[in-house]
């Protein structure tokens, strides 16, 4: 056994060295992608061709249309869509979380393996490092879609937002009461030690991202200053905090945040905790847990609004893009262009999805924000313009570009 | 020249040397390449790096090395987890020696009650997936200091257990030395049921006492099979994922496997690459540790001298209690995880124990709206569950076929070449997937087999690549039991069969397989019950398309559906445990048998 790993170990070096340096005259490793340099250029000219048009190519195309998403939506909609626009034509639909969808899409696409058409997928930063940049996916419009989403085109566009606000128990006299929750340094508070919750942000990206983009001078000004209105006095930052944005995040992860592997779970826990508990939720987890409260009466779960400075959460895209070696690229932008009429957003009542029933979109939905403002949101919530003007809102480029320096940190304090 | 040709002629004619040439090739290509790729992959610039490392995806760099070994990064991305590690996995196997060696004795050397009904459920945890235990302690031991809610034994006792009870280093430990304590019952009770009683009875004749004989002939002859308990579950311990990822993430404590997941899946693969070798170094390190304590593996629970008559120690006034004590550890372990499945599976909300509060339908039921924890159909009705059952089932089979043909196959033909280089190569080779923890193998599969290879095309995505790192990965254990069967099976018997001109084919029909029916069966099963309660090994390789049902268990459990994750938990369980029996009851086989060849 020891001479045979002495001859794998020497084995190993040789065949190392030759892989390495077989790649540093630009090998296999390197992407070709097919649709990498035709990636249209940004805003430079915009698609006129129509849903019409395009509903037309991609049924003349007759190819099968694949949909990989990290919205459990996107799966009916395709559904009802294909019903109406395209029967006859095959299709499939997979649920994805966004870290396993980077990876299956860029594999695919490099082998040439025929997977999705367009995808659906949250986390902007690697989304923008790992698959735009690589050319495994493009970002593409029209005018229609410009028309209705403006801005939100570039540089990803933007599906569907969601947020994570600031939930926190409220079942008894041993919780949190309405309006407990005033500042985001409540979080780092002494006094709240362990007991704020956070999905692992090294296991889920868009709570990555929103750490990060607390970094930008933008924000930590606005942390800054909203320190000194919790502590009552002027923040003096750490050595190795260049802002404090930083020194929120240490102060953080000293103040033993709690990190969770699911919402749900995340949810579930606190509305059921006999002292005050809070975390950084989707908000669609407050109506599920408010339906618990009916239930029993000793569940309830509020969240916070325009109530708490600087921040009351973050709100972070679902982009919809095109994959580059697509089958059917003209279908799968006609359903990405009807995803933002109110028929594709809330259904129009008659459309039907697989198992027969009516296909009702984002209907009742807390926590979904069409990329076209003029779609409704649901009974009770807020709008997406309101919302943004109290959360973080994700900003993909400056997290592109310092996710490494923020993991980093990260990982020397946790 | 013709000298020469006349020998390869010669050595091909024999068949176990044909088989041991293509084991040579075929191990080469799936096991050696592979470990080389990952050696490579710790040196290039992956598409996530760019922004840390500044340089060209694919193009040379020791980035990742300096990162890991000489930055202020390398305590808590390095030594923190190999140090935890290391404590938990030794730490396990303390645990599951003492569970399994003491209820090993108690089975084959005490008067203990109900031996046979409490042996079958001292199997179940290994049966059942490895985070069971795990969930099923978070469930139980829940912390109001942690999660501000408290678990079932609070609700019974009243009793809140502290925070390092409930999440971190010890209930990992505990859980770990748990799961593998069936190892230790099956290897250390191997040999105590065949210790020849001719020892102990000498020893009784000179009147020594009860605790001299234990410490000085008890002891010394389980020791083998305790060194080999501890490999298998130190290795088994160092590659577990799921349990460290439930118990020690609420509070932030990382071993080697989560910590390679976070870089994996994070925006630093190298780092992940190099803790995958380094986990790999480690298994090798205790491997070479223990061939020199007791010589040579091959010694794994085989005995010789077995004894009709062993002596049996009379536990007396102490029977009853101990058997009671006995009785509730193993229902700990066995039955009351599953209740627990059940019952959260039942509940309509989670936490809530009341029996208004159950119903069927996380099962049975429709879906029930976005506003709902229950936004799927409950999964007898999922298509979903349907397909991915069947997805574990072919799997598993194939798998189960593949190693366990294989493996029977190598056993065959190493003992007939036993002292051979080549014999030596090819047991050295079909043991080398132990010692690669399953995410760093399926991590190397990913990179390896992803992209088309020369005739071997892109196998991303499909079901073949889950089957081949399925077969290779449980080869050990298949030829370990096909080596020691064939150990026990005279030469003689298959020479009479020569010199009566019988082909191999007929010989190995007729005769090998036939003697060996048990032990062969036993070499299939432990593959087919491993992958269906596999994760860490697929849960990188698995796509949408060819998911299966640990992997939908961990999208439930990931999504937060609680009843939905319990519900295919048990699910899993039932499977394995129906198949387990059947196979049992049909054949003889076991996993006593498989596991102890």
């Amino acid at each position: 056994m020891k001479k045979f790993l002495a001859v794998l170990a020497a084995l190993m070096i040789c065949l190392t060295m030759f892989g390495c340096s077989s790649n540093q005259g630009g090998g296999s490793e390197q992407p070709q992608p097919t649709g990498g340099e035709e990636t249209p250029a940004p805003a430079a000219e915009v698609d006129s061709a129509t849903f019409e048009e395009l509903v037309a190519a991609g049924v003349a195309n007759g190819n099968k249309l694949t949909v990989y998403t990290t919205h459990s939506v996107v799966q009916s909609a395709l559904e009802a869509f294909m019903g109406k626009y395209a029967p006859g034509i095959e299709y499939e639909h997979a649920q994805i979380g966004d870290t396993n969808q980077v990876t299956q899409v860029a594999q695919e696409v490099k082998e040439g393996v025929n997977g999705a058409d367009i995808i659906f997928i949250q986390d902007g930063a690697r989304v923008l490092t790992d698959l735009v940049d690589e050319g495994y996916v493009y970002n593409w419009y029209n005018q229609e879609i410009k028309d209705l989403v403006g801005d939100d085109c570039e540089p990803l566009l933007v599906w569907d937002y969601c947020n994570k606000v600031i939930m926190y128990n409220n079942g008894s006299d041993k919780t949190y009461k309405e309006g407990d929750i005033t500042n985001l340094w409540f979080a780092t508070d002494p006094a709240n030690k362990g007991a704020f919750w956070m999905k692992d942000p090294t296991t889920e990206g868009v709570n990555m991202n929103f750490l990060v983009n607390l970094t930008s001078e933008e924000n930590a000004a606005k942390l800054e200053a909203a320190y000194k209105e919790y502590y009552g006095k002027d923040i003096v930052l750490d050595s190795d905090c260049p802002n404090a944005g930083y020194q929120f995040i240490k102060m953080l992860y000293a103040n033993e945040m709690m990190l969770g592997s699911s919402d749900s779970t995340i949810a579930k826990d606190i509305a059921a905790a006999e002292k005050p508990q809070s975390g950084l939720l989707t908000l669609n987890k407050y109506l599920k847990s408010r339906g618990d409260a009916l239930a029993d009466g000793s569940y309830a779960l509020l969240y916070a609004k325009d109530d708490v400075k600087p921040f009351a959460g973050f709100i972070y895209p679902i982009y919809g893009l095109q994959v580059a070696n697509a089958d059917n690229p003209e279908l799968a932008k006609a359903f990405l262009i009807w995803l933002y009429s109110p028929e594709g957003w809330y259904g129009d009542g008659e459309m039907t999805v697989a198992d027969g029933g009516v296909y009702k979109g984002m209907q009742g939905r807390y926590g979904d924000y069409s990329g076209n403002t003029s779609n409704p949101v649901a009974e009770g919530d807020m709008s997406v313009v309101e919302w943004k003007k109290i959360l973080v809102q994700e900003d993909a480029k400056q997290a592109a570009e310092y996710r490494a320096d923020v993991e980093d940190f990260i990982q020397l304090i946790k | 020249m013709k000298k020469r040709w006349n020998k390869i002629k010669t050595f091909f004619s024999k068949p176990y040397n044909v088989l041991l040439v293509l084991f040579i090739i075929v191990l080469s290509i799936l096991v050696v390449i592979p470990l080389i790729s990952i050696v490579r992959d710790t040196f290039i610039v992956h598409a996530s790096e760019k922004s840390r490392v500044h340089q060209a995806v694919g193009s040379f760099t020791t980035y990742h090395w300096k990162r890991l070994f000489a930055s202020e990064f390398s305590k808590s991305l390095l030594w923190d987890p190999i140090r935890n590690s290391i404590v938990t996995s030794a730490w396990a196997c303390v645990v599951s020696i003492l569970i399994g060696g003491s209820f090993a004795w108690l089975v084959s050397r005490s008067d203990m009650r109900w031996k046979k009904f409490l042996t079958k459920l001292f199997i179940f945890p290994y049966i059942m997936p490895s985070w069971t235990l795990a969930l099923a302690w978070k469930n139980f031991f829940k912390n109001i200091e942690i999660t501000g809610s408290n678990g079932i034994f609070f609700s019974l006792t009243g009793i809140q257990v502290p925070t390092w009870f409930a999440y971190g280093e010890f209930p990992i430990i505990i859980v770990t030395g748990m799961h593998y304590a069936p190892f230790a019952y099956i290897l250390i009770g191997g040999i105590l049921h065949n210790m020849d009683a001719n020892l102990e009875e000498a020893a009784i004749i000179l009147k020594t006492n009860r605790l001299r004989m234990f410490l000085r002939i008890t002891i010394p002859i389980v020791m083998p099979a305790v060194l080999s308990t501890i490999i298998l579950v130190f290795s088994g311990a160092m590659a577990s994922f799921a349990t460290p990822q439930f118990l020690g993430l609420p509070v932030r404590y990382y071993v080697l496997t989560t910590e390679l997941y976070a870089s994996i899946n994070g925006t630093n693969p190298g780092v992940g690459y190099i803790l995958a070798m380094i986990m790999i170094l480690i298994s090798v390190v205790i491997m070479f540790v223990n061939q020199r304590m007791i010589g040579n593996r091959k010694s794994y629970a085989t005995v010789t001298g077995k004894s009709a008559n062993i002596s049996i120690f009379h536990l007396g006034l102490w029977r009853t209690p101990i058997s009671i004590v006995v009785f509730i550890v193993v229902m700990c372990m066995s039955v009351i995880p599953m209740i627990t499945f059940a019952l959260e599976s039942l509940l309509s909300y989670t936490g809530v124990y009341d029996f208004n509060n159950l119903t069927l339908s996380f099962w049975i039921g429709q879906a029930q709206g976005h506003d709902t924890w229950q936004s799927e159909s409950g999964i007898l009705r999922n298509p979903e569950v349907y397909r991915t059952l069947w997805n574990s089932l072919r799997l598993a089979f194939t798998c189960s076929l593949g190693a366990g043909t294989l493996g029977f196959l190598a056993g065959y033909c190493i003992v007939r070449r036993r002292g051979s280089f080549i014999s030596r190569l090819v047991e050295d080779l079909t043991f080398i997937p132990y010692l690669i923890p399953s995410m760093a193998f399926s991590a190397i599969y990913l990179s390896m087999f992803a992209t088309k290879r020369g005739i071997i095309p892109s196998l991303y995505g499909s079901f073949a690549i889950l089957a081949l790192i399925g077969t290779i990965k449980y080869l050990p254990m298949a030829s370990r039991s096909g080596v020691n069967s064939m150990l026990q099976l005279s030469p003689e018997i298959e020479e009479a069969g020569i010199i009566m001109g019988v082909p191999w084919v007929k010989r190995m029909a007729r005769i090998i397989v036939p003697i060996e029916k048990t032990t062969i069966v036993s070499g299939y099963l432990l593959p087919f019950i491993s992958a269906m309660r596999e994760l860490s090994l697929f849960v990188i390789l698995v796509t949408a398309n060819n998911r299966v049902l640990t992997t939908l268990l961990l999208f439930y459990d990931e999504k937060g559906y609680t009843q939905f994750s319990n519900a295919v938990n048990l699910l899993i369980i039932i499977v394995v445990l129906i198949i387990n029996f059947a196979v049992e009851k049909l054949t003889g086989a076991s996993i006593e048998k498989g596991v102890g060849g």
